[in-house]
């Protein structure tokens, strides 16, 4: 997904309208603004999205209409790069996971950002972003969420980092089959999800796959390399409700 | 969202173009066709989407591609419609879900179909699909599959119906505020959303929610029925990324 621009208060809410196919009057007459000033921004908002056409800027269009012009927290912000680093360390029967995201607010202020983590077979032991540690604030549709404030609220225009870290707890499930899955809630630019194996042993097979809604889906965007003890997964147009899975077998 | 209409191998494979902002001369060059040719085949598709102009059915020719457009569909099923019944009863500390199903068969063969079911407050008793009393088939972020193999595969065009029903045994969270969820795994055109307190006691509070991405968002053409111990949502078109819920107080 591609950064979006920067629109004017009154291009915002022109967005919706051509994206979903409304002529020039009808949009002049919703907003009550003459069908020469409608024109007018309507070649702002093509130029701020380097298109000659309308049809040329349709898909950033709607992208932008159904993600950013939703008064939502989680599509005030741009992540430019989700990167996830995870160590599956089998001598500490322990998983750490480490994600950083590299984020610009593209509506502020913003005061509150969340970070969701599902329940898994494994136990997380402690969560911290930014290095503090957080509690969750609910759990719901199976999802942990926990939420990290900043004090004061983040401008708009601004770039910052977060990161989190995560520690589970791999129990007896150590030498289970199992599966780690990144799934974005911001819309992102580039995703990586690197995975290592540390300890005595090393996973017969290693394998990936990605799911929409339980279903899984082909995503020929992705490029995908494998080791006998780490495996990588890259993608320029991660989809934001789609998880990324990694399985491995012992 | 409406039913996808039927298009014809050649229309298929214009489609990705008209959206991606080719011009028809474009179009002609990749296929080997004349501009007439293009004309004609674009004019039939509009037809078939029911638009008049390619900006006024861009916004349906989009979402068919993301949902079928791909060499295997994304989504193999269309729901014409999709009634939620969650029936909580106080007395018994019971709550029973049915779902009914109105399907159309998107895909070549559809053999076997599967629900989700979240297992976060309450402890799944039993599912039953079709009738049919199912196990869990496996674990899926914070989600317990159910798999009903058909004995006849469903064949491309096929209208049928799916039922299920979960009875969740409520005791250990009984008056706890909590919350009930529905979404549609498919793309579908119509759906209603009803919850029913039975027994003694009624909730204090009862009220609902749309959810997209553990992101509460505004959907404003969701209808809402409500009463003390009923409520029912009218969701004209549902999407498969949003989660409908109910919350509520004891």
């Amino acid at each position: 997904m591609r950064r979006p621009p920067q629109l004017t208060q009154r291009e915002g809410e022109i967005v919706p309208f051509l994206a979903s196919g409304f002529s020039r009057a009808e949009i002049a007459q919703h907003l009550d603004v003459s069908e020469e000033t409608v024109k007018k921004h309507t070649s702002n908002i093509l130029a701020k999205f380097d298109s000659l056409t309308l049809r040329e800027a349709f898909y950033a269009l709607k992208n932008y209409a159904e993600y950013y012009a939703l008064p939502s927290p989680a599509y005030q912000v741009f992540n430019r790069a989700l990167v996830v680093d995870t160590i599956v360390d089998t001598n500490a029967n322990e998983m750490r996971v480490e994600i950083n995201l590299d984020l610009e607010c593209i509506h502020g202020p913003l005061e509150k950002l969340i970070h969701t983590s599902a329940k898994g077979k494994f136990v997380l032991k402690t969560i911290c972003i930014d290095g503090v540690k957080q509690q969750p604030v609910r759990l719901e549709m199976g999802v942990n969420i926990y939420e990290n404030r900043y004090i004061p609220p983040i401008k708009r225009g601004k770039r910052f980092q977060r990161q989190t870290k995560i520690v589970y707890d791999m129990l007896d499930k150590t030498f289970d089959d199992h599966f780690y899955y990144v799934s974005c809630i911001y819309p992102s630019g580039v995703l990586e999800y690197r995975i290592r194996f540390v300890g005595a042993r090393t996973p017969k097979k290693i394998g990936y796959s990605v799911h929409s809604n339980t279903l899984t889906v082909v995503d020929k965007s992705l490029e995908w390399d494998c080791g006998t003890q780490s495996a990588r997964l890259f993608t320029r147009n991660p989809m934001l409700n789609h998880y990324y899975k990694i399985n491995w077998q012992w | 969202m409406k039913p996808p209409p039927k298009l014809t191998p050649r229309e298929q494979e214009i489609l990705p173009f008209l959206t991606s902002g080719a011009n028809r001369s474009e179009i002609a060059n990749h296929f080997g066709l004349s501009a007439e040719t293009v004309k004609r085949h674009t004019r039939n598709i509009l037809v078939k989407f029911g638009a008049k102009t390619l900006r006024e059915g861009m916004w349906d020719i989009s979402d068919y591609l993301n949902n079928y457009g791909l060499p295997d569909p994304l989504y193999p099923l269309f729901a014409h419609k999709v009634i939620a019944e969650h029936v909580y009863d106080v007395d018994t500390r019971t709550m029973t879900v049915t779902h009914a199903h109105s399907f159309q068969c998107m895909t070549d063969r559809y053999e076997k179909t599967e629900i989700a079911v979240l297992e976060d407050d309450f402890v799944v008793n039993s599912v039953f699909i079709d009738g049919q009393e199912i196990s869990p088939s496996g674990d899926e972020v914070g989600r317990k599959k159910y798999v009903l193999t058909y004995k006849k595969a469903k064949m491309q065009g096929d209208y049928f119906d799916r039922k299920y029903v979960v009875n969740f045994d409520t005791s250990e969270h009984l008056f706890k505020d909590t919350y009930s969820s529905a979404w549609t795994a498919f793309p579908a055109a119509y759906m209603e959303f009803s919850i029913h307190f039975q027994g003694y006691r009624v909730p204090d509070q009862l009220w609902s929610e749309v959810q997209q991405n553990s992101v509460k968002i505004i959907d404003k053409s969701v209808e809402i029925e409500k009463a003390q111990n009923f409520s029912k949502l009218i969701i004209r078109d549902p999407k498969p990324n949003r989660i409908y819920m109910f919350r509520w107080i004891w």
